[in-house]
């Protein structure tokens, strides 16, 4: 089991820390605010960080609100991952271009991370903004970061949803291949087991 | 050797201390006071305030048109939003009509 074990994560290691994009999907509604709200609403989009161009791709659609939009952020880190809240880490008051007073829309831009605009001054504190985008990163990784969207009716978020890793195609390939590889040694050992 | 307190009382004493202090620093670990971060219009008739909460407080945001009653300072503040005590902190946009006049806005601590 160790001799195929070892080359599956040397492989998986190697290939995760040259990755340059990193893929979340986002689901939003008023059951995931904290605390939760009987919002209709709902929505789901796609966040794409980029370590090389240092950019972060953001892309949103929502329906249903209760109230109409006021402002949206991706907030982070919660204490522990997919609960609680945070302070807001992008762009404040909200990101630009972002629909307002609607109810229902669409919305995708590209945040430039080097650039102090695409930043919430209090998240990045005394901080470099390279520091405060190793520090979402993270946050984004490990979960506690969330996208809020909030209305008039609800001033604190109507509804949000954490971001959660999208596995890279390279890697749900080499997870296929490992596979493969634990079924033939599998396979090979009660083939050998037999008198 | 026992090693201890020999006085029990002492040790009672000490504990109580100890914990006066750790609460002290738990309220000084507190950030400033109270702060509307951002008043900015919106849309046609609108106002968006802004402002950050911290966990286990509650908050109360008000306005008045009029800071002095009959030229004495104290005008009669209007309740506008109250951010419930949670146990985290958050992010609070409250929209207001734009009216003619001026209006002030304050944030105050309830607990």
């Amino acid at each position: 089991m160790k001799k195929i074990l070892l080359p599956i994560l040397t492989a998986f290691s190697v290939m995760s820390a040259h990755a340059a994009v990193f893929d979340y999907s986002v689901t939003l509604d008023g059951a995931s605010e904290s605390p939760a709200n009987a919002s209709p609403g709902i929505g789901s989009g796609t966040v794409e960080y980029d370590n090389a161009l240092h950019t972060l791709q953001l892309q949103v659609s929502f329906s249903g609100l209760q109230g109409t939009t006021t402002a949206s952020h991706i907030h982070a880190p919660t204490a522990a991952p997919f609960s609680g809240n945070a302070g807001v880490a992008t762009t404040t008051p909200s990101f630009a271009g972002f629909p307002n007073g609607v109810t229902a829309g669409t919305f995708s831009t590209t945040l430039d991370l080097t650039l102090n605009s695409s930043w919430n001054p209090a998240f990045v504190g005394t901080n470099s903004l390279a520091f405060a985008e190793s520090a979402l990163a993270g946050d984004m990784a490990s979960g506690t970061a969330y996208w809020n969207i909030h209305s008039s009716a609800f001033p604190g978020g109507e509804i949000r949803g954490f971001l959660v890793a999208v596995p890279e195609p390279s890697t749900l390939a080499l997870l296929g291949l490992g596979a493969v590889g634990m079924a033939a040694t599998v396979w090979r050992r009660r083939r050998s087991d037999k008198p | 050797m026992r090693r201890g307190f020999r006085n029990p009382l002492l040790g009672f004493v000490l504990l109580i201390l100890l914990g006066a202090c750790t609460l002290a620093l738990r309220v000084s670990a507190r950030a400033g006071p109270p702060k509307i971060t951002l008043i900015e219009r919106f849309l046609t008739n609108q106002v968006l305030i802004h402002f950050d909460t911290e966990p286990n407080v509650t908050y109360k945001l008000e306005f008045t048109e009029t800071l002095t009653t009959n030229g004495v300072p104290g005008g009669t503040w209007t309740n506008l939003y109250i951010a419930p005590n949670i146990p985290f902190p958050n992010h609070y946009v409250i929209p207001d009509t734009r009216t003619p006049r001026q209006r002030f806005y304050r944030l105050q601590v309830t607990q």
